[in-house]
Parts: C-alpha cells; structure tokens; sequence
C-alpha cells in the first residue's frame, strides 16, 4: 500500500527553546493512571433456556462467584416470552447483587425494574434514545460494534460501555484485538464477550468486563465452570 | 419505406460509438506501454494513495471518505489520515479521543507517525488521560524507527531523567541524530549543547555551525544567539554587518530581543547604515511587546521629534508603511484613453426630440433657421447639446 511519503502533520514538538532553561522548565508531574484489576464477569443467559428450569439453575450458579451484570438474553423467544422470562430473571439477578440488563428494548427495562439494557440493533440513534429513557439510573450499554468507527461513535454517546464479540454462536476473530485497542485507548468501559472462552487461557485484551456466554452454559455443570473462569481471573491479577 | 429511416439513424449513431471504443482502446493501450517504459526506467510506481491526494487538496471529508474502509481493513496510512483529521478538526468537529483511538490503530500497525502523535497525546493528556511514562515509551518506539522529531523529544526526556535514564550523553546522541536529519529545534539545541559541552566536549566553532543551520530554517530564538555570536566572534569569524542581518530577521519576525538589539545597530550605524528615525522604530516595537531599555533611550536622546514622530507612526502601522499621498490608491474618474479619440456613439436616430433642461425649458422649437449664405447642414452632423438652450 502507498504510504504518503510526506506526513500530514507536521510534527509537534515538545517545549522548543534553551537547552538549559528547558531543564528548569521540567516539573515532576506524575498522573499515572493504573488500570490493572482483574476483569469482572458480565454473565450472558443462553438462547434457549428451558424456561421452566432455567431460573432454578441461574440462582444455584449465582450463588457462586460474583458476578456485576447479567444479560438476559432474546433469542428466538417473542416480546411476551422474553418480558416474561426477564421479569423473573431480574429479580434472581438483583438478588445475587448483579446488574441485570435486558436486549434492546428499554421500556421493557423500566416496566419490570431490570437495571439497563443492551443495545444489538438500530446503532447510535436507538442507543441515544435508550440513553433518553433510562439515565441516569438506568445502565446502557452497546453492542453489535461491527466497525472501528462504529465503536468510536457509540463511544461518544452516553453509554456505560462497550461490547466486542457475539452474545453467542461463533467467535468473532477481531473482537479480542478490537477490546484491548478499546480498553487502552479509551475511558468508557469494554466488555469483551468471547462465547468459546476457556478458564486456563485467561483475557489477555485488558477489557474491563468479561462477557461469558454459551462456554458456561454449553457443557458440564454451570456452576463450576463459572466458579473456574472467576478462579482463573483472580489467580492472574 | 418508412423502415429505412430508424435503420440508417441506428447506424449513424452506432459509427461514431464504434469509433469512440476503438479510440478508448488504442488509449488505454498507450497508456499501458507508457506505464511500462516508465515502470522500466523508475521502477514500479507506488499505487496512488486518493485518501491522502484529497487531504493535501482540503477535501477533508472525501479524504475521510476515502481512507475509512481502508482503515476498517487495517491500513494504518488510512488509519493515520483519519486520526490527524479528527485531531485538528479538519472538515469535522475536533475529537482527540477519536484521533487518539485511529492513532493507536495506526501505531499498533507500526506506523511512525502515528506512534509519535499518540506519544504527544500521553504526554499532553489530550484524548487519552496523561501518561508521561508511556510517551516516552512510544517516543522510544518512534524513535527506533528514526522519526526524527521523536528523536529529538527523547533527548529531552534524557536531559529530564525521570521517564527515560537520565544521561546527557544519550541526549547528545539523539540530539544531534534528530539535529543531522534536518530539524531545526534539534539543531539549535545540539548547537547549545556542543557550546556548554553538555553530553559531549565542547566545540563552539561546530556549535555555532549548527546554529547557524537553525537560524537559516527560521528559528527565531537560533537567529538571534547566531546574530549575537556573529558578532561577539564566539565560534564563528566576528561579522558585524551579518550579526545585523540575522537580527534584521528576527526582528521582522516580531521577536522584541532581535528588534531591541537591531535598534541599537541601526542607531549606532555598526553593520548598518545609521538611521536613529528607524532605531526609534525599532525601539517603539520591541516597547510595545513589553521590553524597555535605558541604555537604547540613551542612544536616541539626540534624535528629533519630527523623526520621532515619524518613527513612531511607521511601527504604528509596521510591518506596513503609513497610508501617505503615495500609498493612497488613487480614484479613478475617467478611463484613460489611447491612440486616436473615437467618434462619439450618438447620432441624431437616437437622440431625444425634447432636450429636458435643468431649468424645466425644453427646446422643443425647432432650431432657429441657419444663415441664408451657408447650405442646411445634414442633419447627422448637428452636434447633440447638452448646453442650455437659452431661448430667444
């Protein structure tokens, strides 16, 4: 690729002028700011719950590890299925002392008392509208990022943070590379949802949340491979 | 056979279509074996990069246009495009997160630029909170790939040595690689250091030859310790009449020092013609920054108020010269007129029958009867008055 042989800017320098007065110009500032905490987990419920069952099997998994949001998630279900499914599950999460955040509709999250919503569809306008209906009190996060400047401009937007990743299904193969850029370069938080995440090979992007979905819920008891990822984070912080 | 017609247009129109592909095919090939000779004897040429043609022409929001989805496809020349576009606010509203997000893309890409760009927003806490250790670790990285201004700050880290290992010897190093690459703040300052011996043994002679660099790329301050060099002789052979041109130049510049020293040559007539009405001016300009000086106010004591006064109308208006009979443009009243006059565009078809006078007659008689001796003149040739009739 052509890579402009003059730069666009030109540079900026650091304080020009005496060698010697620059000496004395220099202070000891110091504002470091350290970013160093273990990830928090940010649950995702599967897309099909038994929806007999699952709440049973949500509270024993709460139980465990501490978990700050919970994220119920739509699937295939219809709007009186999910408000239903949601309504019971807010009041499991908030029990556990999770944030519990519904998919996109953010009337929805106030006619049942969930604490937020997440926003798939509808990019910056449906979130700014959410933003409308539910701050201050309410959480509102982004996700569906499917470019760099998609993120940037959701960014900007009154929202609490920023996922990367599917809620589930596949992998997404930029998402770990696009969190950490996010977790280094800006201030609103990122939720890095990995849905193939394994307990021994631990978040290594920096995100500030760590979204677990179907890698909880897919095989073996629920409860202990959430107790497993948790484990693994504070091990390694 | 009224099918014919439609048949011989449809050829008609197919002819010159036909004509036109073969031309544009004959073109393209030209153009190909041109591109071949050219890449033969050049090269092969570097694609052309439209983002960045439509940034250097101000189509600041084609160029963004342009340089998104390569950047999305992690091209970090995109990627730094649309950062500098986003820091300064070209075409769009200033965002130094933004920038700093395409900055970090880009850096992370190994673009220099754009890790030195992101080294300044650490350092500066713009876009990003402030992180003085992590600007110098990208001033590092920048440096390494020999970005010459990035070279330059981390010789002043050195100097500084809280970021970076505190050693002037280092410093000297990166100063003079940034100053030899042709930056004029890295010139002066290697100059200064070769002159204090600070890093490396003092040279005042090899000092003072890259000051002198600096002040031929404009550095103001560099023009001034050159001009005072120059003439003091330090480092350099004493040269009165070059220590005032240098000084002449700061001072044009605006820097108050160069135009209080200036007005001490020119008043003093060293290097100079002297001429105490243009010190005065000197000194009136150097006064306005702020910068008085008894000892040039005891140089000019003998100068005369009209010189005074004229002087201090010309720093009034500096760098312009006060508006005189000479600079006032003057008003045109008529176009001026060349070669032989014209016939007046008017003949007796179009003038008016009724003259209305300013005095509210009009001469609507007709014109009293010519003498009886001389022929009636044609009526063309009766000039149009515009003269007040008087009647009789």
């Amino acid at each position: 690729m052509g890579r402009p042989h003059c730069h666009p800017s030109h540079h900026t320098l650091l304080e020009a002028g005496p060698f010697l007065a620059k000496m004395a110009f220099y202070g000891t500032r110091s504002v470091f700011s350290g970013k160093s905490m273990a990830p928090q987990l940010y649950l995702i419920t599967p897309a099909d719950p038994d929806l007999a069952q699952f709440p049973r099997q949500l509270m024993g998994v709460l139980t465990g590890p501490e978990v700050a949001a919970l994220l119920v998630r739509r699937g295939a279900l219809d709007d009186a299925a999910y408000a239903e499914l949601a309504e019971r599950l807010v009041q499991i999460g908030q029990a556990a002392g999770a944030a519990v955040l519904v998919e996109d509709d953010a009337a929805l999250a106030r006619s049942i008392g969930a604490d937020g919503v997440h926003v798939t569809a509808g990019g910056a306008k449906a979130i700014r509208a959410a933003a409308e209906a539910l701050k201050p009190d309410g959480i509102v996060g982004a996700g569906n990022v499917r470019s760099r400047h998609d993120a940037m401009s959701f960014g900007e937007l009154d929202i609490d943070y920023v996922m990367f990743g599917p809620l589930g299904g596949a992998v997404d193969p930029q998402a770990a590379e696009l969190a950490q850029w996010w977790a280094e370069t800006f201030e609103v938080p990122a939720v890095h949802s990995n849905p193939a995440a394994a307990p021994d090979a631990t978040d290594e992007t920096g995100a500030e949340f760590l979204a677990l979905s179907d890698c909880v819920w897919a095989k073996g008891d629920p409860a202990v491979s959430l107790a497993a990822f948790s484990a693994a984070l504070k091990a390694k912080a | 056979m009224n099918w014919r017609a439609p048949l011989l247009a449809l050829t008609l129109a197919a002819l010159p279509a036909l004509a036109l592909a073969q031309e544009q095919t004959r073109s393209q090939a030209q153009a190909d074996e041109a591109a071949n000779i050219s890449n033969s004897i050049f090269g092969a040429s570097e694609t052309a990069d439209f983002a960045f043609g439509a940034f250097q022409r101000g189509y600041f929001l084609t160029a963004l246009e342009l340089a998104l989805p390569r950047a999305e496809q992690g091209d970090a020349a995109a990627q730094t495009l649309i950062a500098e576009i986003y820091s300064k606010g070209l075409g769009v509203a200033q965002n130094t997160e933004r920038a700093a997000g395409w900055y970090q893309l880009a850096a992370n890409n190994g673009d220099r630029l754009a890790i030195f760009e992101l080294g300044m927003f650490y350092q500066d806490g713009s876009g990003v909170p402030q992180d003085r250790k992590k600007a110098a670790d990208l001033f590092h990285e920048a440096a390494d790939k020999g970005y010459a201004p990035a070279k330059y700050n981390l010789a002043l880290l050195h100097v500084e040595g809280i970021y970076a290992d505190p050693s002037l010897t280092t410093a000297a190093a990166l100063m003079k690689e940034a100053a030899d690459a042709g930056l004029p703040e890295a010139q002066y300052d290697y100059g200064s250091m070769l002159i204090e011996g600070a890093g490396t043994a003092p040279d005042a002679a090899e000092g003072a030859r890259y000051i002198g660099l600096a002040a031929e790329q404009d550095l103001t301050a560099a023009q001034i310790d050159y001009a005072t060099m120059l003439y003091l002789g330090q480092g350099v052979p004493r040269d009165i009449e070059a220590a005032a041109g240098w000084y002449q130049q700061a001072a044009q510049g605006g820097n108050p020092v160069a135009q209080n020293r200036l007005a001490k040559l020119v008043a003093v007539g060293e290097g100079t013609a002297l001429d105490l009405e243009t010190a005065a001016m000197w000194r009136a300009l150097a006064r306005r920054q702020g910068l008085s000086d008894p000892s040039l106010d005891r140089l000019l004591v003998s100068i005369p108020p009209d010189a005074l006064a004229r002087a201090e109308e010309r720093a009034r208006f500096w760098p312009s010269t006060p508006p005189s009979i000479e600079t006032i443009a003057s008003i045109p009243t008529a176009p001026k007129t060349y070669g032989p006059p014209l016939p007046a565009p008017t003949d007796m078809e179009n003038a008016p029958s009724r003259v209305v006078l300013p005095n509210g007659v009009t001469n609507a008689k007709p014109p009293a009867p010519l003498p009886a001796s001389k022929p009636p003149q044609p009526e063309t040739a009766a000039p149009a008055t515009t003269e007040p009739a008087q009647d009789p």
